[in-house]
């Protein structure tokens, strides 16, 4: 019937039998993304990020996904506002004034103006119809908030008054009729508005003429609990939305910006009186679901954009523009939904939509449900809205109205409570709240007279007067109330007062007149007969948990639901027992046996629970199978019985994957194939197949979609093919992931939201920027990452592959630490392939090294080798992981390992390209003089000396070292000289040190003449400090100074074009001057320039006083105070 | 961090020694092209000048290591790595009584049955992430709503002292603790409790 109906009223079957929409979630990342704007075209996507550090605005482009910043004036900018044209951005910009000034931005020139202003700090503004701008701010810290026009003109901005009133979030309708705004009120006369503001619970809507505001303000007051803000309008004018902040969500005893936001709008007619009718106020349309935090509505043309909070950072989301609830559902669709949804947030949602129509009884009954949710999620603002709604229906019902805001406010307090705010004030209220529910006592109708016990019960147990808390509770004879409510509320305070009284008994029975109530729905009933059950059983073994059962049992009516729930307690606590088969005929029977849908789901719910904890997997299995299977695909409570048969069918098959049973696999991916919508079904399908060795996967999903070539799953499944065989040859590859790329795009117009297919595109993307290294693939890659991860956040198989894959990806474009994260969170979770494992290892270990984690990289190249040791299918990577384990033993001055890692890569290098065995060598050789290997460093220094000799082989040096080949070539002559300069010192030959340094120096010097670079004039002056030791140690003092003095003119040249007053190659060379001078037997009085320099360097020392210097200071001093003794100049 | 945008930004050239480190150029909406300044870090240098690239081995190996498929790990994997595999969907979402937040907390060892009667958090045994805020509140209601109870014992029993009717009070409240909560030892240590099966 329900499809047929679908149809009638042109809602296609698929959409009813699909839920709530959930928001959509269009960017992701760490850093907090907000104020979001669609392009008309809905081709990109404004916001401003802090990922930055600063705050700047960004723009996303629809098709890929990626993101850059507009522009970026090197200051924060926000509030970002398109043109109705959509030619043109304003916001708020902090670059000419740290109070903000307004600029508008021409998209299509790129140019920009600014209303610059230093009286003025702007704060936020809105486009009007005629291209004119109303601009929020105020005149001085402490100045009232004022409303200005704001003209673009050729010569430039101008600005004239518009309205003096404090408000904040002004909007204007699309035909420029109507303002609307919060009134803001000052909390202090002293301080600024904008630093202590009051917000009016409601909007204020005022008229606009051609002048200006005109008319009466109109005072918009929803009836809904908290307060209102940030209104917009659609773009056709004909809704208003806001953001109301229902409840205080985190308790801190006010409703204000602060708290959760909940999207709603109302119907606008522009051209009434009155706009917005008091029916529209009485009954807005609730958007957004109260556990999602959602703020600064943006209506586009087709959806609604919003800024939510979730899992801790702010993003842009995406929503039909009449919100969560399909547009076409009637009652009876909306009461199937309520049926079967498990979240509260979405049955208040559900709830008040069937709030709107209902009356008399029913919307007694509804008021009451929706109470005692708001009061169970702790919304006490909610539940006190509802329970005055419930009090004007007059009767029994207003008095027990009067009675739950008792117990509201007392909540409300107690909450505060546990921040230790109140005391005094606390009990004083709550002796107040005693004396007022005492006089309730007495009247006729039991469900009032137990409300205001419970109540009184309650207030009693916070105060600490235990006694007369359990008279009041135990005063309550739950057989006699008639109210669900109520006797929710009773089981609340039997649990509360008396498990720490450990008065069992008086639990049990509770419970047990609460499992057995004909006034509680049936889901109710067996709710409470789980929890008589769990506490019959608390704390108790298998066997006295048997016995206790069985006693409970003879004891109840045989049809009953609590009878039921006995019954399958009973038979689940045999599965421990190991008796599974025995247990899986029992409980089936039973399943079979009740046909309430109720009943089933508890049987289900408990049974996968029992099953889960005790690793059973085919009791998992059958009871997840039987429960979809018994449910058609129009039914509500199918797409929770869907996530869990694809949840547990999904390990199933994974488990066999793991076993090698690829056939079972196979069969079981197939299934969730068959009863969900999972991608991850049909990936595991297509694998298990082809590790088959079977070819034939095309060609069937062919067949199987032979009707609807255009569905999305087999849009995804194409694209999906075509990922994992990507050809090598790169432009292929391009070409092929192109393909892939527009097919997952239409794919995505169902499928955004999945894991599944933000993965595959981020890895196409990914791999496109791997052979093309073009950085607008690696930005979509990144992007499509990001929202896989969020999306992977309770799949722990996709948030291993997101993981692994940011991180490389961030790898390979040099954001190391970043790629550290990742990689190191994925280092937690098992792996399956060796060679993703060897990747990760090799990836991890060269983050670890670029972040200066140098033994640590090392580690995990060996972690690398031991894996390769262990896997013959890696072995032919074993050169790569040596040498990177080489390298990285290096960088750690583990000389001795490094050595032997170089030597065994050597083996590996015969025939490959000259530039290899450079690099190589020159490693090898610096390991090797580090371990006093110097012989051997030289004969490697040598080898390189003729590869680099050979101009064939600079052709084949690293891939990033472009440039000139002559500056390539004398790097690389410099690091040989230089090297062998230390060998051959290491090995006493001091004479070939000095050449090796000599010809270093030339090459320096050959440098400089073609292209002055600071960097060699340092390099020339270490050289020349090399040469003075290498003097000395031939004890040629003389030589020694000369070098020394050649040494210090480069560091005067070095100093001077650089502006650096101190150096420790400088202090070290004026130090050794001084030292030869003074106690070498250098002879002759020290030169004038010596005592210059020492004099000039110690009165820099003297000045800069930093602790790093500390040391030379003090040899200066020595050295200066010994020279001038030796003159005579000082007194001795 | 390297900024994909503008190409040929970056040249790399080596050094001997220690290289410095220049400001690189900001990527903006229109390209700028700075003069072919050269970039490095120590690292970097390092990686080019004294190690092999094996382009053909790593390119071969990120292919075969890269995968379009999720990793197929089971619950049972994850676990005995010491990671979470996610509960299944059956538990009603929204909060959860307090009783039945305690248990889990018990059961978790995020929390423990200490030695004075009390609930303390216990974040060195702690096998979940959670919310210290809200689990702090939540101890304190309970502790504040559990010393009521034994001022109230005590003044039932004139002449017993607080310590022993906590003592009392805590010995009934273990026997119905549920089976795998954390309890303190009279050693002080932490440990959990068993039911016999």
């Amino acid at each position: 019937m329900r499809p047929l109906l679908a149809l009638v009223f042109g809602l296609p079957a698929a959409a009813w039998a699909q839920g709530l929409s959930q928001p959509e979630r269009l960017t992701a990342g760490a850093a907090d993304q907000l104020l979001g704007q669609l392009a008309p075209d809905g081709e990109r996507l404004y916001f401003v990020s802090s990922r930055g550090g600063l705050s700047q605005i960004f723009v996303q482009q629809s098709r890929t996904g990626a993101s850059e910043p507009l522009f970026d004036d090197q200051a924060d900018a926000t509030w970002p506002r398109l043109s109705p044209d959509g030619t043109k951005l304003l916001y708020i910009s902090r670059h000419g004034d740290a109070a903000g000034d307004l600029c508008v931005r021409d998209l299509t020139a790129g140019t920009r103006r600014c209303l610059e202003d230093r009286q003025h700090a702007d704060l936020q503004a809105v486009w009007m119809p005629d291209a004119s701008v109303l601009l929020l701010g105020r005149q001085g810290l402490h100045g009232d908030l004022e409303l200005r026009r704001v003209h673009l003109e050729p010569s430039g901005l101008r600005a004239e008054p518009f309205l003096q009133e404090n408000l904040s979030g002004p909007a204007v309708s699309p035909d420029g009729r109507w303002l609307v705004y919060v009134p803001l009120q000052r909390s202090e006369r002293s301080v600024g508005v904008s630093f202590a503001a009051e917000a009016a619970e409601e909007l204020a809507l005022v008229r606009l003429g051609a002048r200006g505001p005109q008319g009466p303000r109109l005072r918009l007051r929803m009836e809904l609990p908290g307060v209102t803000g940030q209104p917009a309008f659609s773009l056709d004018g004909r809704y208003l939305y806001f953001t109301q902040y229902l409840n205080d969500t985190n308790f801190d005893g006010r409703i204000d910006g602060n708290d959760h936001g909940v999207l709603f709008r109302v119907p606008f007619d522009s051209r009434a009186a009155s706009p917005v009718t008091s029916a529209a106020l009485a009954a807005p349309e609730q958007l957004t679901s109260a556990g999602w935090n959602c703020q600064y509505p943006s209506p586009s043309r087709g959806r609604l954009i919003a800024t939510c909070a979730a899992h801790g950072s702010l993003d842009i989301y995406a929503l039909p523009l009449e919100g969560s609830v399909p547009e076409g559902w009637d009652e009876s669709k909306l009461r199937d939904e309520l049926r079967s949804s498990q979240d509260p947030w979405e049955r208040l949602l559900l709830q008040g939509r069937l709030l709107r129509s209902a009356r008399g009884p029913a919307r007694a009954a509804l008021l009451l449900e929706m109470i005692r949710q708001h009061l169970g999620l702790r919304e006490h603002a909610s539940a006190a809205f509802y329970t005055r709604q419930l009090g004007s229906l007059g009767g029994e019902l207003s008095k027990m109205a009067e009675i739950l805001l008792h117990l509201i406010d007392h909540r409300r307090q107690e909450r505060l409570l546990d921040r230790g705010q109140l005391g005094e004030r606390f009990v004083a209220r709550a002796q107040e709240r005693l004396a007022a529910l005492r006089q309730r006592r007495g009247g006729a109708d039991a469900d009032v007279q137990a409300l205001a016990a419970l109540v009184e019960s309650e207030v009693l147990d916070a105060l600490g007067q235990e006694g007369p808390a359990l008279a009041a509770l135990r005063a309550v004879q739950p057989a006699a109330l008639r109210v669900p409510l109520v006797l929710h509320l009773y089981g609340e305070r039997a649990r509360e007062q008396l498990r720490p009284h450990h008065d069992r008994q008086g639990l049990l029975a509770a419970y047990r007149a609460l499992a057995t109530h004909a006034a509680l729905s049936t889901a109710d009933r067996l709710a409470f007969s789980r929890a008589l059950v769990r506490e019959l059983v608390r704390g108790q073994g298998r066997g006295e948990a048997k016995a206790q059962l069985e006693g409970l049992r003879a004891s109840v009516d045989a049809d009953s639901d609590l009878a039921f729930i006995v019954e399958t307690e009973r038979w689940l606590l045999d599965l421990a027992a190991g008796q599974e088969e025995r247990v899986r005929e029992g409980l089936f029977e039973l399943y079979r046996a009740h046909k309430d849908p109720d009943r089933r789901r508890a049987l289900i719910a408990a049974t996968i629970g029992h099953a889960a904890s005790l690793d059973s997997d085919s009791l998992m299995y059958q009871f997840a199978n039987t429960w979809v299977s018994g449910l058609s695909r129009d039914q509500a409570e199918r797409r929770y019985a869907e996530r869990l048969y694809r949840q547990v069918v999904m390990e199933r098959a994974y488990v066999q994957w793991n076993d090698a049973r690829m056939g079972d696999a196979r069969g079981n991916f197939f299934g969730v194939t068959l009863q969900t919508d999972s991608l991850e079904g049909h990936i595991g399908f297509i694998e298990a197949r082809l590790r088959e060795g079977q070819q034939d996967v095309e060609e069937q999903y062919k067949r199987r979609f032979a009707d609807r070539p255009e569905d999305p799953v087999y849009l995804f499944v194409r694209a999906y093919l075509m990922a994992r065989a990507l050809p090598p040859e790169p432009a292929a590859l391009d070409r092929t992931a192109q393909e892939a790329l527009a097919l997952l795009r239409k794919a995505a117009s169902a499928y955004s939201q999945r894991v599944e297919l933000q993965h595959l595109w981020g890895y196409l993307a990914h791999r496109r920027y791997l052979v093309g290294r073009d950085s607008t693939a690696a930005q979509e890659a990144m992007a499509h990452y990001l929202l896989a991860l969020d999306l992977a956040r309770d799949n722990v198989r996709y948030r291993a592959a997101v993981l692994s894959q940011l991180g490389l990806l961030q790898e390979s474009i040099g954001n190391f630490r970043a790629a550290l994260e990742r990689l190191e969170e994925r280092g937690k979770l098992p792996f399956s392939d060796p060679q993703a494992h060897l990747l990760h290892l090799l990836a991890l270990g060269r983050c670890r090294f670029h972040a200066n984690r140098e033994a640590e990289a090392a580690a995990a190249a060996e972690e690398a080798l031991r894996l390769i040791e262990r896997t013959p299918e890696l072995a032919r990577y074993r050169p790569l992981a040596l040498d990177r384990a080489a390298l990285y033993h290096l960088a750690a001055g583990a000389y001795a390992q490094a050595l032997a890692r170089y030597r065994a890569v050597g083996a590996h290098l015969a025939g490959a390209p000259g530039g290899y065995r450079l690099t190589h060598l020159l490693g090898r050789a610096a390991a090797a003089l580090g371990a006093d290997q110097g012989a051997e460093a030289l004969n490697d220094l040598a080898e390189a000396g003729r590869l680099v000799a050979d101009p064939q082989v600079t052709r084949t040096l690293h891939r990033s070292m472009l440039g000139d080949p002559q500056d390539i070539l004398s790097t690389y002559q410099l690091i040989i000289d230089g090297l062998r300069a230390r060998a051959y010192r290491g090995l006493g030959q001091m004479e070939q040190a000095r050449q090796a340094l000599q010809a270093r120096r030339q090459v320096l010097q050959g440098r400089l003449r073609r292209r002055p670079l600071d960097e060699d004039v340092l390099e020339l002056a270490r050289v020349e400090a090399g040469l003075a030791g290498l003097a000395v140690a031939r004890r040629d003092l003389p030589a020694a100074i000369e070098h020394v003095r050649a040494g210090l003119r480069r560091m005067d040249a070095w100093m001077q074009q650089t502006g650096t007053p101190v150096h420790e190659l400088g202090l070290a060379l004026i130090m050794a001057w001084g030292d030869l001078r003074l106690f070498g037997s250098a002879a002759g009085p020290p030169e004038a320039e010596l005592e210059r320099r020492l004099t000039e360097v110690y009165g820099t020392l003297a000045r800069l006083r930093s602790p790093r210097w500390a040391e030379a200071r003090a040899r200066l001093a020595l050295q200066l105070a010994l020279i001038r003794l030796r003159a005579g100049r000082i007194q001795s | 961090m390297m900024v994909p945008g503008c190409a040929s930004l970056v040249r790399l050239r080596a050094a001997a020694g220690p290289a410095v480190l220049w400001l690189a150029s900001v990527v903006t909406g229109a390209c700028i092209r700075p003069p072919p300044v050269i970039i490095a870090d120590r690292h970097t240098v390092l990686e080019q000048q004294a190690s092999v690239p094996f382009d053909q081995l790593q390119q071969d190996l990120q292919r075969a290591g890269l995968s379009p498929a999720p990793v197929p790990l089971t619950r049972g994997q994850v676990e005995a790595a010491g990671g979470e595999a996610g509960a299944l969907p059956l538990q009603p979402e929204g909060p959860e009584p307090d009783d039945v937040q305690l248990d889990r907390l018990l059961v978790r060892r995020c929390v423990g049955e200490a030695l004075d009667g009390t609930l303390v958090q216990t974040p060195q045994t702690c096998t979940t992430p959670l919310d210290p805020q809200r689990v702090g509140s939540l101890l304190e209601r309970t502790n504040r709503n559990r010393w009521q109870v034994w001022h109230f014992l005590q003044q039932q029993r004139p002449g017993t002292s607080l310590q022993e009717v906590r003592k009392a009070w805590r010995q009934v409240h273990l026997e119905g603790l549920v089976c795998g909560a954390q309890v303190q030892g009279s050693d002080g240590r932490w440990g959990v409790r068993e039911c016999a099966r």
